[in-house]
Order: structure tokens, then sequence, then C-alpha cells
């Protein structure tokens, strides 16, 4: 167990450095882009204050130190400073996250009532018009574009069942002000960012309740005559739940980096609407700096996820390694 | 004496022979090869019921019948694939000849003409204008057919970029293993561990804009979305390599190349194959976020991301511009994965069982 987790920890040393390498490499060294003009916007830059940049930024030292120096200041929490509001890109996430996370976690709730319902539905009435309503919903789920559900969704209930309702009822269609908005602003953006990520969760957990299903231990479980409820919630999904379980956890992490999408459809103020944001207005540092905390928030998720893994999956725990 | 069921359907015809030949010159063994419902079964005789002659004769009169062959031949029975196929072919035969017919008809959907502006701006849909027209007074199926283009160009391209390097470096992790296999698969771990949609936002918002145009997306998104095909590939080859025929393969003196190309790539790609059907759709969607971002497919390039972002401005009265290109993009992506569940249940070995 112990040795899985350090095992598991050590491998992440690699991709730390991996990631961070690339991207340094993005935001300083990518063909086409002048590192110089990236510190700045807009702005037209003349010779002199070209010298003067690359002087304070330290731009014309070789790369391994500049990438030094750029670790050292990420240890330290310093994203660099907004161009067009001059605001330290730190404090700009630290003020927007909150919306992001509680955007996400509302997702993360839709995805396991809806997702695992539909699956266990799904399984139990195999090769029934419910399952194959099931089947054919996540298939379209997981290929629709995120940000055009999210049209369609403002469209339906917020402009026309407004229209139609003469204003009566209709869920707000964007953005949300104080930390705790209320419930319905919640709904649109909710639904949006779980519909994928649902739709793979009935799958998996379909597909696991299925081969639970057909396992010795269940037969074993009939033949002593348990009720099928019985089989089915101490037995089946305790079994079938663990992959899916995961799943969540790492969707969870996806769900951070989908925002992107769904936050600039809803002008939600989280962290990704402020990504943007600041692409509209080329202003790299607020870029970077937030897909950066998204990346790392990602990674340590997924670390956390699979060493939690092991703690509900026994085969892990005294298997020692994955492969 | 090898009396477990073997994975025939792994194998093609030259294998099967080169395996027969090789047992057959080492041990007294005949094995025949019957083909019985679709599925091959192993026969061990003992020497002497059947003249090896006879056996090898049994063999070659399955050479009608592959691995690739049998899956074809149950993917045409899937319906829900081949409607999948049918679209995609259409699309694709709209998108290759859209410049010779979408002017003409429709006018020139990538160039804003100030008195159609004004004239025909937001026109409902019509047996002139079949999805009505936008806010230019551009003729929305027009644009939706040229988008197709960008659409089907980057998804297949950047899906190959990604297939190509990932069965590149699979290949060589699986195949020579040790510490090859240990950096390939560290790099790897580096581009799974983050959403690769992310990065992507992230080196293009970077890019100056004039170098956004397709080329540029395309490699873009290949070059992020390899490291699923490198996992995948791998483990296959580490499978693969493990059966009789490579030994007999190598036995025989056949070089690494050959081991390779003609023995472990064939029987090794096909979740490859399947992972890259549904990977086109993916591409495409990633495409089309990228657009809608702005930071795709620029203007007056036609694409379907960036059509819905024109459109969201006048969602409340005119929906049909946002919805059109949604549908579009809908319908191919799903498409595509309908097809890669096929080719996936028509690849799948265990199914036959």
């Amino acid at each position: 167990m112990l040795k899985y987790i350090i095992k598991r920890i050590l491998q992440f040393i690699p991709v730390f450095f991996g990631v961070t390498l690339i991207l340094f490499l993005v935001a300083n060294y990518m063909p086409g882009s002048d590192p110089v003009q990236m510190k700045v916007g807009e702005k037209h830059v003349t010779p002199e204050l070209r010298k003067q940049i690359e002087q304070d930024y330290g731009l014309n030292r070789p790369w391994y130190i500049q990438y030094g120096d750029y670790l050292a200041k990420l240890t330290k929490g310093d994203l660099g400073v907004s161009i067009s509001t001059g605001r330290k890109v730190s404090d700009i996430i630290l003020e927007k996250y909150p919306f992001t996370l509680n955007l996400a976690l509302v997702a993360i709730a839709i995805e396991i009532v809806i997702g695992i319902c539909a699956g266990v539905i799904s399984a139990l009435k195999q090769r029934t018009f419910l399952d194959v309503l099931v089947t054919l919903a996540t298939s379209i789920s997981v290929s629709l574009p995120v940000f055009w559900l999210g049209l369609l969704l403002q469209y339906f209930f917020g402009i026309f069942l407004k229209q139609q309702t003469g204003g009566a009822f209709y869920l707000p269609i964007s953005g949300a002000s104080g930390v705790l908005p209320s419930w319905e602003y919640y709904v649109l953006p909710g639904i949006t960012l779980a519909a994928v990520s649902t739709a793979y969760g009935a799958r998996i957990m379909r597909s696991q309740l299925i081969e639970v299903m057909g396992m010795d231990y269940i037969r074993t479980a009939k033949a002593k005559g348990l009720s099928g409820r019985q089989i089915l919630f101490h037995h089946e999904m305790k079994n079938a739940l663990i992959p899916v379980v995961t799943f969540i956890g790492l969707d969870f992490g996806a769900m951070l980096a989908g925002a992107v999408l769904t936050e600039t459809v809803f002008n939600w103020p989280g962290i990704g609407f402020t990504i943007y944001r600041a692409i509209m207005a080329r202003d790299f540092q607020v870029v970077i700096g937030c897909v950066t905390v998204i990346l790392f928030a990602v990674m340590i998720i997924n670390l956390l996820v699979d060493i939690s893994y092991a703690f509900l999956d026994p085969r892990i725990r005294f298997g020692g390694s994955e492969e | 004496m090898d009396n477990k069921k073997h994975n025939k359907s792994n194998m093609d015809e030259s294998e099967i022979k080169h395996e027969y030949r090789a047992q057959n010159e080492q041990s007294n063994i005949s094995r025949s090869i019957v083909k019985k419902n679709g599925a091959s079964v192993n026969r061990i005789a003992q020497g002497g019921s059947d003249s090896p002659r006879e056996l090898l004769d049994a063999s070659i009169d399955r050479k009608t019948r592959t691995l690739w062959g049998d899956a074809f031949r149950r993917l045409s029975k899937n319906k829900l694939a081949m409607i999948s196929l049918i679209w995609i072919i259409i699309v694709a035969v709209a998108a290759i000849t859209a410049k010779l017919w979408v002017p003409r008809l429709f006018g020139d959907p990538t160039i804003i003409n100030t008195q159609l502006a004004i004239t025909q701006r937001f026109s409902s849909p019509s047996f002139a204008h079949w999805f009505g027209t936008d806010d230019m007074g551009r003729d929305i199926f027009g644009r939706v057919i040229y988008g197709a283009r960008v659409s089907l160009t980057v998804g297949i391209f950047a899906t190959l970029i990604s297939l190509v390097i990932g069965v590149f470096l699979g290949a060589i992790s699986g195949f020579y293993g040790k510490a090859i296999d240990a950096v390939i698969m560290r790099v790897t771990d580096i581009f799974l561990a983050f959403p690769y949609i992310l990065f992507a936002i992230l080196v293009m918002s970077v890019l100056p804009s004039q170098y956004k145009g397709v080329t540029v997306v395309v490699a873009v998104i290949g070059l992020l979305g390899w490291s699923t095909f490198a996992r995948l590939f791998r483990s296959s080859v580490l499978s693969v390599k493990e059966n009789d025929y490579v030994a007999a393969g190598r036995a025989l003196g056949a070089s690494n190349a050959r081991l390779m190309f003609k023995h472990i790539l064939p029987n090794a790609i096909a979740p490859a194959v399947v992972y890259a059907t549904m990977g086109v759709g993916g591409a495409i969607l990633t495409e089309s976020a990228l657009s809608f971002l702005g930071i795709g497919i620029q203007p007056p390039t036609v694409s379907w991301g960036r059509m819905i972002d024109d459109g969201r401005m006048n969602l409340t009265d005119h929906p049909a511009i946002v919805l059109f290109p949604g549908l579009a993009i809908l319908l191919t992506v799903l498409a595509f994965t309908l097809l890669g569940d096929g080719v996936r249940d028509a690849l799948d070995v265990k199914m036959e069982e």
C-alpha cells in the first residue's frame, strides 16, 4: 500500500517537470510568437522598450536559467501581473476560483445522480426500450459540442420559455453575482458542464454492473436466496461502483478544464471565463497563469484519485503495480 | 504440445502457414485449421490421420477470410454504423465538391457583400436559402457546407498525426522495452496528465493570429493528442509479441523490422484503428471549441465553431444561425462515434465466440 503510494508520487515528479517545461516553452519559445510582445499585449514595441523589457524580465538569459527562475516563482505562487488590470494573477485566481469550484461541484452532483441512475437502470433492464434510450442519449451527449448545448439551453429555458410564459417562468442565462448566487443560476451551466461526463459515467456504470452481474459470487448470493435488492446493493453496486467513483474523481479535474467553454457561454465569472477574456484582451500572463493553476489542480486531483483507488480496491493494494 | 485454443482471428494467412511449417519442421505434430461458423478451430491431429499436404491445402482454402475481411463483413451488417458511414461520405463529398456548386447556388460563403448584408439579412429558411441567412446576409446552408471542409480536414489529419506518432512511439516502446520504454512512457505520462483541450487553448492563444490557419490547428491538435494512441498501441504490441507466430518468425530469422511490420503491426493495430475512428470526432469537437473561442480558424475561412460564436449575439431573435452549424457538428461527430462503436464491435475477437 505504502509502496504503491510512494511509487505513484515518484511517478508524479517527472510529470511535474515535464508539464512545467512545456508550459514554460509555450510561454517563451513558441515559434512565431514574441515573448517581449507578450509582456506588453498589443502595444507597439520600440527597440529601446524591447531592451528595457528584456532587462526587466531577464529575457536575454539562457533558457535553463529562465526555466529555473520560472520554477522558483511558481513555488512561491508568483504567476506574474496582468497587463490589462495591473493586478497580480494569483489574486485574480483567488477571487475567481470559488465560482469555478462551485459550478464543478454542482456538475459533479448532477453527474453522480443522473449518471449512476441511468447506468444502473440501463444495466438492469438490458435490451429493453429504456436501455436503448440511455445508450442513444449517451452517444448523443458525448458527441455534443458543449458550448452549443449551453446556447440551446439558454435559448430554450431562458428566452423561449420566458416569451411563452410572459416572463413568469424562466431560468437565468448568464452570470452570477456574489460568491454564492442562488440555485437557479447553477441549473443551466451545471447541466451544460455535466452533460458529457454524465454520459460517460452512465456508460461505465452500465458496463461495470453488467460485468459484476455475471460473477460467480452473484450466482452464489442468488443461490442462497438473497432478494434482488439485497444482491444489488450489498454485492453488485459495491463492486461496480469502484471504477465509477474513480472516473468521477478524474472527471472533477476534467471539469475544471472544461469550465472554459461553459463559463464563456454563460458569462460565469470563474477562472474559465477569466481565461477567455484574457485571450480576447491578449493578456497572456493571465492566460498562462490560469492555465497553469488548472493544470496543477487537475494533476493533483488525478494523483489523489489514484491513491484513493488503492484504498477502495484491494486488488491494487495487494497486487502492487498497475500493469 | 500446444493444446490451447488459439486466437486465430488475430493471425492472417501467412502467419498461419508460417507457424504451420515451423511447427511441422520442429515436431511431428500436424495441425489443421478448420473454419467453422466463422470461427476457426484448431485441431491437433496426431501424425498419420491426415497427410501434412492435405492439411496445408485446407489452410490455403480459407484464403478468402482474413481478419479485416471478416471485420468488414460484420461492420456492413451493423445498421447504425452503416448509416454513419453513409452520412460521413455524404458530408465528405459535399465538402470536397463545395467550391464547384456552393458559390453558384448560394453565393460565396467566405465574402461579405455589403449590399446583401442589408437586403437579405436574417431571412428565414426558404427555397432559395434552405437554412436562412445570417446577420451578413450570407446563406447559412452554404456556410455549413464550407464549414465541413475545415472540420473534416482537421478531424482526419489531426487524428492521422496523432495515430502515426502514437503508433510509432508505442511500437518502439512495446517492442524494445527496458530503458527506451521507460523514457517514452514517462513522456507519454506527461501528455496524459493534462486535458489536451486546455493546452490547445494555451498554445493557440499565444500564437499570433496570422498563424492561425487550418494547418496550424491540425498540427496543434495532432501533436497534443498522440499520448492515448501510444499507450494503447504499446499494450497491444506487448500482448501480440507473446504470440507463437512472432516467436516462429524470430526463429526463422526474420529481422526486427520484418517482425514489426509483417507480424506485430497488422495484429496489434485494431484498438488504435477503433480509437482513431472515434478520435476524428474528438478532433472535430476540439477544433470547433477553439474556433468558438476565437483562437482557432480565423475568418474568412468558414468553420462551424466560429459560426456558432458569430450567431451568439443574435441568439434571442435568430436562433437558426446557432442551430444549424451545431447540428452539423453533432451529427458528424456522432457519425464518427457510432462508426467507431461499430468498428470496435466488428474487430473485437471476443464478440465472435
